[in-house]
């Protein structure tokens, strides 16, 4: 019989992981006592996951701002690689993290969408990723392509702390579970313990999915560059 | 409720499909460094490939 891979084993654990956190989100965590109504609890809920993608897909585009600059120092295309497939797996998080904050915003600010400073600030994060993966598909020669996407990924990183001190720095209806928020802010609510290792086991969950998704994808990268070298051996030998 | 359930099957779309995609992918690859290869060793025994 063959024998099971690393990875085989690293998509067991993460969707066990997965499960768990579900459970505890929808289960295990009580519901937050100074939420008026019903809908607005139960909506509190999707909290868990939403902070927990947040974070993921911020680590996501630290990891591509990183695999730009090893690539510019280094000049090797595997950093490039390691930074586009970070790239794409972020974005998605971060699409996942607006339409959820969405569907909480309308039970809790009464609106699916406002322009307050933390959804602006993650509007554009998202826009200059979604620009980096098209910017990426315009450049054919890859040596220029990973040198244009390096010098880009990290100028985009910047939007990224903007996006997460935004609540911290202007006055804003987004709430701030941990530490001061704005006065203004609407839907905020206190972390209980058991609230709090649920946040944990959710980030720690997602994190585990986001490393299992950038191994696999970091794999088809590799196997592009397979491709890329047979095809570069049946053109040679033709000539 | 209905934004709750919304909300977690909007988190497990978007990892599907992420999923699906890479999965995909790498198939795909997969398959085609195998008729790459078979064409070369096609070719190194002799055969006419075109």
């Amino acid at each position: 019989m063959k024998k099971k891979s690393f990875l085989f084993w690293l998509d067991v654990l993460t969707a066990a992981l997965i499960l768990a956190a579900l459970y505890m989100a929808l289960v295990y965590a009580p519901e937050a006592a100074n939420l008026p109504t019903r809908t607005e609890r139960l909506a509190q809920r999707i909290f868990y996951f939403h902070v927990s993608f947040a974070w993921t897909g911020s680590v996501a585009f630290l990891v591509t701002a990183l695999g730009g600059l090893l690539y510019l120092i280094r000049d090797n295309l595997k950093w490039d690689m390691l930074a586009f497939s970070s790239a794409e797996i972020g974005l998605v998080f971060l699409s996942v993290v607006i339409v959820t904050g969405s569907l909480w915003a309308k039970p809790t600010w009464n609106t699916w969408w406002t322009w307050d400073p933390r959804l602006t600030t993650v509007s554009v994060a998202w826009l200059l990723y979604a620009a980096y993966l098209m910017l990426r598909n315009a450049v054919e020669d890859p040596a220029r392509r990973a040198r244009f996407a390096a010098v880009y990924g990290l100028f985009s990183f910047l939007s990224i702390p903007l996006t997460l001190i935004s609540i911290r720095l202007w006055r804003t209806i987004h709430p701030v579970i941990i530490g001061e928020g704005s006065q203004g802010a609407q839907g905020g609510f206190h972390l209980a313990p058991p609230m709090f290792q649920t946040l944990m086991v959710s980030l720690l969950a997602v994190t585990v999915l986001y490393v299992i998704l950038l191994l696999h994808r970091y794999q088809a990268e590799l196997l592009t560059e397979d491709v890329e070298e047979l095809r570069e051996k049946i053109l040679t030998s033709y000539q | 409720m209905v934004y709750l359930v919304t909300a977690y099957a909007v988190f497990w779309l978007g990892i599907f499909l992420l999923i699906l995609r890479i999965s995909m992918k790498e198939k795909h690859l997969q398959d085609e460094i195998a008729a790459l290869r078979e064409f070369l060793n096609r070719k190194g025994d002799g055969h006419d490939t075109r």
